[in-house]
């Protein structure tokens, strides 16, 4: 049995087990299958789907459950439409970001309460970075 | 008659290096203004010459890459589509100087350009435009907002009731004063079922216009395409000729010299509105070129040149498909990817095009719009154009960039899809599970002990492989 971390283009990575099972599987036509690796991890495209895999490394994975909010690419932080404390709807707009001369909302994904900001306005951020800690 | 013989190119990525081999069979010589993060790319392997700008930022700059194209002897400047293709100072500047733009007059890009004077010009015509204004209350709900100056889809926001339109004006005002220097926004109503529709045009300098048929643009994310096709699929031959002729009025108003595009909104009853006037070549040109065959490229430098169209029977032939291949996450809100491609396998086979920016080796960051290349597909009818597409995207691999090749496949292979009954908000939708990668390659490649590799070559039909449990995505 291994276990991988999985992710598209190095956002939020999941764990995923691989279990030492043997399934068939009818033949079908031939398709096409690459292979190759980068510092992300093993790229795989089979018949015009890619995936990419990284073998864990064991270290806590970052998650929805610890109520962090990542930046899901580099991008600049506009607006920041909430202060520490505040009560938060679901989908109520937090962050407005802005990468490639589009915008992005950052949207609360439950409700909750504001724990901490981790960025500021005018702010630079690398991709998949913590912006704020909901409660 | 003026016979170009230096063209300076005033874009980049995949149009910089598909004007360049118009340019090329026209025996017409290039020259690149291109920055440092340009260096690897398909253009600046194909320019004639190349000189450097500072940064990203100076594609944009009119005085430099004016002043460029005549100290290295052009004597034309070919635009693209995007950056100043649509600004008509550059126009202005660019003849100024002496020198050929190839599009149409300052003129009617400041008229097209400004989409509410469009609009008024336009139903001054006759031609059917989608009711709006300026007053929310007077357009009425739902209304999409729109950028005046705008265009890609920057700046739009779509709007369902009042309490959720200060918000999307004051960001629509925010996106726009960034893309596009004016914060000037106007708004129509939001028509949610209807199929994008557009007619190309060309005109020359002698008063001569035709037009090459329509395209249909429906599949969109964030009011910009991603699958575009020609000749629209599920309409009678009458219906488009109308759109056409709408089309031709439309160019006609504004005595339109050059390559363009009307676009029309249709409804679920065929009617159908006047949307806007893109005076420039569109991203979508290759499936008019493949079912014309037309080099539209080539047509805009003889119209430049003040040549007469070479012809004014234009005859469809088959069916096509455009697939935009975008840096970025169709599983995550589309948002864009970055990287650098370490592995480039671009399709080839019967029908099958391919208009590419990018090369093995090429960047993707973020001072650049996510669109990395094109796929195009040609057949007889729709069902081969379809399925050659279809292969053309499973033999395509890009990695190193996050991509939507596996996303346009499932969309491909979409009900709706199949049936030509995607509308504009189509996407907005319909979600596509991200699937998991129970395929037996997949599982063999990563587990690949007792999978033999040579290289980067697998042998790929395998009877059986370990199972995958778990919630996994594609690269979409």
């Amino acid at each position: 049995m291994k276990k991988y971390q999985y992710s598209h283009s190095g956002n939020v990575w999941s764990e995923l087990v691989v279990k030492d099972e043997r399934v068939s599987q009818n033949k079908k036509n031939s398709v096409k299958v690459r292979r190759s690796q980068n510092s992300q991890g093993i790229w795989i495209t089979v018949a015009g789907k890619t995936y990419v895999f990284r073998e864990s490394a064991g270290r806590k994975l970052l998650s929805q459950e610890e109520n962090h909010l990542f930046s899901p690419m580099p991008a600049k932080v506009i607006e920041i439409l909430v202060s520490q404390g505040d009560k938060v709807d679901k989908n109520q707009s937090l962050i407005r970001l802005e990468a490639m001369k589009m915008e992005y909302v950052i949207k609360a994904p439950e409700k909750g309460i504001v724990k901490s900001i981790a960025v500021a306005e005018g702010e630079q951020v690398g991709a998949h970075l913590p912006l704020l800690d909901i409660e | 008659m003026t016979g170009i013989t230096k063209v300076c190119i005033a874009n980049r990525g995949e149009i910089a290096a598909r004007i360049m081999y118009s340019c090329r069979s026209l025996n017409i010589s290039t020259l690149w203004p291109y920055c440092y993060e340009d260096e690897k790319s398909l253009a600046a392997q194909l320019a004639d010459e190349k000189v450097t700008i500072e940064k990203p930022q100076d594609y944009l700059d009119i005085t430099k890459i004016v002043s460029l194209a005549q100290e290295n002897n052009c004597d034309a400047i070919h635009p693209g589509y995007g950056y100043l293709s649509e600004n008509a100072d550059f126009a202005k500047a660019v003849i100024e100087a002496g020198l050929i733009f190839i599009g149409p007059s300052p003129e009617a890009i400041t008229v097209m350009g400004d989409k509410l004077k469009a609009r008024k010009c336009m139903g001054e015509a006759g031609v059917g435009i989608v009711p709006g204004g300026t007053v929310a209350s007077e357009v009425g709900f739902p209304l999409i907002i729109k950028a005046a100056a705008g265009g890609g889809g920057k700046g739009m926001r779509i709007v369902k009731e009042t309490s959720d339109l200060d918000e999307a004006l004051a960001s629509c005002r925010s996106e726009s004063l960034k893309a596009f220097a004016s914060d000037d926004i106007y708004m129509e109503r939001y028509l949610p079922e209807a199929r994008h529709i557009e007619v190309q045009i060309l005109a020359d300098s002698h008063g001569q216009i035709t037009s090459y048929g329509c395209r249909d643009c429906s599949l969109q994310r964030r009011h910009q395409k991603i699958l575009e096709e020609c000749p629209p699929f599920g309409y009678d031959e009458e219906f488009l000729k109308c759109i056409e002729a709408a089309a031709l009025q439309v160019a006609k108003a504004v005595n339109y010299v050059g390559a363009g595009t009307v676009e029309f909104l249709v409804t679920s009853d065929k009617e159908f509105f006047f949307l806007e006037m893109n005076t420039r070549l569109q991203v979508e040109h290759p499936v008019t070129e493949m079912v014309y065959a037309v080099d539209l490229v080539e047509e805009q430098i003889k119209i430049a040149e003040g040549l007469k169209l070479s012809t004014q029977t234009n005859t469809a032939n088959g069916h096509a498909f455009e697939a935009r291949i975008y840096a970025e996450d169709s599983s995550n809100e589309f948002f864009p990817c970055i990287g650098k491609i370490h592995m480039l396998e671009l399709p080839s086979g019967p029908g099958i095009r391919v208009d590419t920016g990018v090369i093995e080796g090429s960047t993707i960051g973020l001072d650049f719009d996510p669109m990395m290349l094109k796929i195009i597909a040609h057949g007889p009818h729709r069902e081969s154009a379809r399925q050659r597409l279809k292969m053309a995207l499973e033999d395509f691999v890009l990695h190193g960039v996050g991509h939507n090749g596996g996303f346009l496949l499932d969309i491909l292979d979409h009900d709706d899809c199949v049936e030509a009954k995607i509308h504009t908000s189509w996407l907005d939708r319909h979600s596509f599970e991200q699937s998991v990668p129970k395929d037996s390659h997949v599982l063999a490649l990563l587990e690949s002990e007792d999978i033999k590799i040579k290289g980067n070559e697998v042998e790929a039909s395998y009877q059986d492989s370990a199972y995958l449990q778990g919630k996994a995505f594609y690269l979409s």
